[in-house]
Parts: C-alpha cells; structure tokens; sequence
C-alpha cells in the first residue's frame, strides 16, 4: 500500500478534440437573432414557404418565453453573441476526399472515416451548421431507407417532412426547441420502410469549429412498422474562451412494432452549452431506447423523452454523465405511460469530481389509461471528491390504480472497502480505483457500439495515467 | 444508548414543524395522517452524531394530502431516516415532496428517505419527488419511492388459508402502514401507534 493517499486524477480533465481550424466559411449571418436573420437563414436554404413560416413562429415563441427557472445556470448565456448560421462549404461531399482540406483533417482526427469502414452502415458528417458529407450502403437505399441530411430531406421528401415535422416536439414546446425551430440547420432525416431492420448503426458526427457558433440541428426518425434502426451521435469541439451554443431538436416515431435505439456520445468542449430537446413517441408493442452519455460541455439540460401510446409499448432511458471542473451535467429522461401495458425503466450513472455537478432529473407519468404498466428508476451515483456535488430530481406522478411504480437512488463515494479488497489483491490506489469506476459505468458502457465502448474505457484509463503525467 | 426524544404529531395540526438535533442528540418524529391537510417537515441535523428519524403513515381517504419534508446535514457525521407509507383510496390527491440535503462540511453522515404508496381507487392521484443534493463526497445517501395497489400474491396467499377477502385486505393495509414502526425500540409507543393504525384501518375497510 502506498503511504501516503495522494490525490490524483480518477477521470481525466484533457480534452483530445480540442482542436480548431481556421474559419473558412461561404457564409454566415451577422451575430444575433432576430426575424430578418431568421429569413435570411431560411432565403439561404430556399425553403418552401411553410418552413419559414413555421421558423419565424418559432422565433416568436422564443422571444415570448422566459428563461427555465431551475436545473443549470443560464444566466451568463448571451444570445446576441452567437452567429446563427454558418456554412462551412458550398455544396454536401459523397466522399470524404471532396471535402475543404480542413474539414477532412477534423474528421481524420476525429476518426470518422475509419469508423465508417468498419462499423457502420451510413454516415453523416455535420460542420458548424451544414451536414458536409452523407453516405449510406447501396443496398440500404436499395431497400428503401432514406438517410439524408434534414435540408436534403425537405428538399427530396417535402410531404414526408411536412407530415411529421413539429408533431412530436411542437414549435412552442419550450424556450430552446422554439429556437431551434426558428434557427435550425442541419441533422439527419431517417425514413425506415415496413419490416426493414438496419443491421448496422446509422451514424451521425457533429462538430462545432467556429468560435461564437450556435449549432441547431433538427433530426426526424420515422420507424414504418416492425422495423429497426440504430442511430448514432457523436459531437466535438474546440475549446475557445467564448461560449457556444447547440440546441439540437430530435423527434422521433416509433411505429407498431418497431425498434428505434438513439445512442448518444457527448462530447463537447467545456464552452459548449448544450441545451437540447429530444423525444419518442412510441406505438403498439414498439420500443424506443435512448442510450445518452453526457462527458462534455459547460452546461447539458436534456431529458430524452418517450411517450408510450400504444398499448405494450416500451421505453428504456439508459444515462450517464460524467462532470469536471466548472461542468454542469443536467440530464435525465422522462417517460410517460399513456396506454395499458406499457412498461418503462430508466438507469442512471453519474460521476462528479473537481468540483462538477451533476444532476439527474427525470419524470414518470402514469396516466388513466395506463393499466397494468410497470416503470422503474434506478439512479447511482459517485462523488469523487468533496469539492464535487450530485443531485437526484425525480418526479413521479400516479393516476392509476393498476401500475407499479419504482424508484431507487444512491450517491456515495468510492467504497473504502472495495478499494481495500482490491488492493489487498495487489491493485495500486489507481488502478483500484479505475477498475471500480469501469465497473459502476459497466451497464451503460456495455450497450455502446464497440467503437463507442473501447473509447470510453480508454478515457477512464488514461487518466489513471494521469496521476504521473 | 441514547435516549430519544419521541414526537407524535397529527396532519391537520399545525403546518409548519422545524426540528433541530444538537450534538449526539437522537430524535424521532412520527406523523399519522387520516385526514386531509399540508405539513412542512424540516430537521436540522446541526451537531455532530446527530440522528433523526422521521416515520409517517397516512390513509388519505378524500381531499388532498401535501407533504414536504426536509432533512438538513449540517454537520458530521450526521445520521436521518425517512419512512412515510400512505394508501389512498376515493378521489384523493396526494403530494410528496422530499429533500435530503447534506452540506460540505457534514462529511461521513449517511442518509435515508423512502416513500411507499397503496392505490384502492383509480380515482386517486400521487405525486411523488424525492431529491437528493449532496454537496459532500464521503457520505451514503438512498431514496427510493414505490407506487402501486394491493399485491395479489399476498392477498391470494391470505385468503388461500381461509381469510375472507376483507379481512385479507385489512391485514395487508395494515400490516403496510404499520412496518414504518416495527424496529422501534420503545415498546409502550410502538402498540400505541400500531392500535391506532389499526383501529383506523377498520375504518376505510
């Protein structure tokens, strides 16, 4: 045993994305917002006259609604010093050796190249506000699934977009999704026929390389009957000392039957304000699973949502969320029984330490109609250290006799006595320490793409790397 | 051992009760609710060793239930336990709110906080949220809430061995209510509580 407990670093605090490339957009609106930015955003993208109607309600509902007055601190977030909208390039690449040199030198680093060969059946590549590169296997378009950027979407499938844009996420839903609404750019559109099952995960990255940048992207999953899809999302940026903003809208429908898994790996740098709005709704024996971890930016504010509708329908909320020194981690999930049978079960992990904060906050809804469902919510979490602090906001609401509802949550330190085992079996501290921690995060961990997985164990390791270096 | 300040206190009584625990103080408040009405519980834990326990059993049968309790850490090494079992029938409409709360310096103190409900009516609405914030890194905190109706299995079992179903039904509800006080060390309190429970309990069924 060592004599003396030194204090090390358990997770580390270095940022490996932090990079940046110069700034050479085609375009970008002046910094702030207002309705003639809001035109201007939607005159760039040609859009059909319905959209920029819809962006500049959305603008409306934005300006009218207040600041939310709990979870994280927004005060210091200023609006007028955030452009808008900034196009990296003049047109959307098909290989990656089309793109500007600079984007592809980030993607490079970032590795998603060599992910798409190997792992994944499409991709889609988003900079700053426009999605540079889209690609997808022949023989998926072949059978009829459409994997596009949301502007292509609207441009090639205008009645698709129409039908279910703002009808899972309305426009006036909250502050951050009307914005959205007003600003948005970029995302992914999905379409999956009837019976179709995506083998391989269909594959986002989305990257923020302007200073001041706000990133609004819009994603719309359709999952026709009995099919399955499984999508991921990646995110990164450079580390400025100004803040920027992303407020991502994702909507979702989870048809009879379906299967929709949405696996997130957070990322940002920690000047990012990542306040986003995502939500399922799920029909008759389907099921949606948001897979959501949360290891970057200054300040998360999001709930990933499912809205079980049909009867036996299911959602699973798995989150975990890492908080370093001066990060915010305000996540959760909320699922809301609306027919009989259903079932939902959220897990939580979270790590707080140099004086982060994490907080899980979440809401579980059994409505009348909602007999026989069962939900259960079990939240964990670790402190690392005493400057750090963990908060647990659940909110559950029963208006119905026939349910089972269950929630659980700790928060403690490491285990004195799990450290002692493992070191008399000749750990050192560190070691010890990472092996506890890998073993707490296990659950969430084990359901990443395996590129995902090796990464996050990695990042754990590297740090106990870092009590040398 | 220590000896311990005992509180019985009823809903319907006064609002607001602020609680502190000095230095190797140990305190236990029980509140028992049959009727509507909003009770604020606050405990201050504010010296060292300091332990409280809060117990409730609440049989909300109309109207509405508001309970908030707050369970302050303020110093180390600090120990408090919350138990508050309720069943509702009718149209009643029953609002928890829970805060366990343990500041920097109340290191090494564990916490406890658990709500369990009983729906016998489909009309009957809960609200339940108990929060946690802990600003200390070496402390165990738990809480955990349940929501559901009268088990089955246990209701099959009872009656299985020729007890009639309301019988059945009572035992279970009461025998539910009743467990907030089944580790209590002052016997003369413990059939105290639970007679009351139970002549209560004969009431709704």
């Amino acid at each position: 045993m060592p004599k003396k407990v030194q204090t090390k670093k358990i997770v580390s605090d270095k940022y490996k994305f932090g990079f940046a490339m110069p700034e050479n957009f085609v375009f970008r609106t002046r910094k702030g917002l207002d309705a003639e930015v809001v035109k201007e955003i939607s005159w760039h993208k040609k859009e059909p006259a319905w959209m920029t109607a819809l962006r500049l309600k959305g603008y409306e509902y934005f300006k009218a609604r207040p600041l939310p007055k709990w979870g994280g601190d927004l005060s210091k977030l200023n609006f007028d010093n955030i452009y808008y909208y900034i196009k990296p390039t003049e047109k959307q690449a098909r290989t990656w050796q089309d793109l500007p040199k600079d984007i592809k030198t980030t993607y490079d680093r970032i590795g998603v190249p060599e992910a798409e060969k190997n792992f994944l059946a499409g991709v889609g590549a988003q900079y700053d506000s426009e999605v540079v590169y889209h690609s997808l296997q022949k023989e998926l378009s072949k059978q009829g699934i459409i994997f596009v950027s949301m502007d292509a979407a609207l441009r090639d499938y205008p009645d698709l977009v129409k039908k279910y844009f703002g009808t899972i996420i309305p426009a006036n839903d909250n502050k951050f999704a009307a914005l959205n609404t007003a600003t948005w750019s970029g995302g992914s559109f999905i379409y999956v026929p009837k019976g179709v099952k995506v083998k391989l995960p269909l594959q986002a990255y989305f990257r923020i390389n302007a200073a001041n940048m706000g990133q609004f992207e819009r994603t719309l999953i359709i999952a026709d009957e009995g099919s399955y899809v499984h999508y991921v999302e990646g995110c990164t940026a450079p580390i400025y000392s100004t803040d920027s903003l992303h407020s991502a809208v994702v909507e979702i429908v989870v048809k009879k039957g379906a299967r929709v898994r949405y696996t997130t790996v957070q990322n940002w740098s920690n000047n990012v304000y990542n306040l986003v709005t995502k939500r399922m709704r799920v029909e008759e024996e389907g099921i949606g699973e948001w897979v959501d971890c949360n290891l970057g930016s200054k300040l998360t504010m999001k709930y990933p949502s499912c809205y079980l509708v049909g009867r036996k329908a299911r959602g699973e909320i798995l989150s975990m969320a890492y908080a370093g020194k001066g990060q915010h981690q305000d996540a959760g999930g909320k699922i809301i029984h609306a027919a009989p049978e259903t079932s939902g079960r959220v897990i939580s992990k979270s790590i707080s330490q140099h004086g982060g904060r994490t907080s899980y906050r979440g809401l579980l809804q059994m409505t009348p109609r909602a007999d026989q469902a069962k939900a259960k919510v079990v939240c964990d979490a670790l402190i690392l250290d005493e400057a750090s602090r963990s908060d647990t906001y659940p909110d559950m609401k029963i208006n119905n006799q026939n349910v089972q509802v269950e929630h659980e949550a700790t928060v403690s330190k490491i285990g004195e006595d799990q450290l002692f085992y493992l070191m008399s079996r000749g750990l050192d501290l560190a070691s010890a320490e990472a092996l506890i921690i890998n073993g707490f995060i296990e659950p969430i961990v084990k359901e990443l793409p395996l590129e995902y997985a090796i990464e996050m164990n990695r990042l754990i390791q590297m740090q106990m790397e870092g009590s040398v270096g | 051992m220590k000896k311990e300040r005992i509180i019985i206190d009823y809903l319907g009584k006064k609002k607001n009760v602020s609680l502190s625990v000095k230095k190797g103080k140990s305190l236990i408040y029980i509140l028992l609710g049959f009727k509507p009405g909003d009770k604020n519980i606050t405990v201050n834990l504010n010296g060292e060793d300091a332990e409280a326990r809060i117990l409730g059993a609440i049989i909300g049968k109309n109207g509405k239930v508001n309970i908030n309790t707050f369970q302050h850490h303020r110093a180390p090494n600090t120990k408090s336990d919350l138990l508050i079992n309720g069943v509702f029938l009718n149209q009643t409409s029953y609002k928890y709110e829970g805060l366990i709360k343990i500041d920097p310096k109340a290191q090494k103190s564990n916490a406890y906080q658990k709500n369990n409900n009983l729906l016998l009516s489909d009309r009957a609405h809960v609200d339940t949220s108990p929060k946690l914030e802990i600003l200390a890194d070496d402390v165990r905190c738990t809480h955990g809430a349940t929501v559901g109706r009268i088990d089955e299995e246990e209701l099959f079992y009872l009656m299985s061995r020729g007890i009639p179903k309301k019988d059945a039904e009572k035992l279970v509800i009461s025998g539910f209510l009743k467990s907030i006080v089944a580790d209590l060390v002052d016997r003369k309190i413990k059939q105290k509580i639970e007679s009351i429970l139970e002549r209560e309990v004969s009431k709704i069924i």
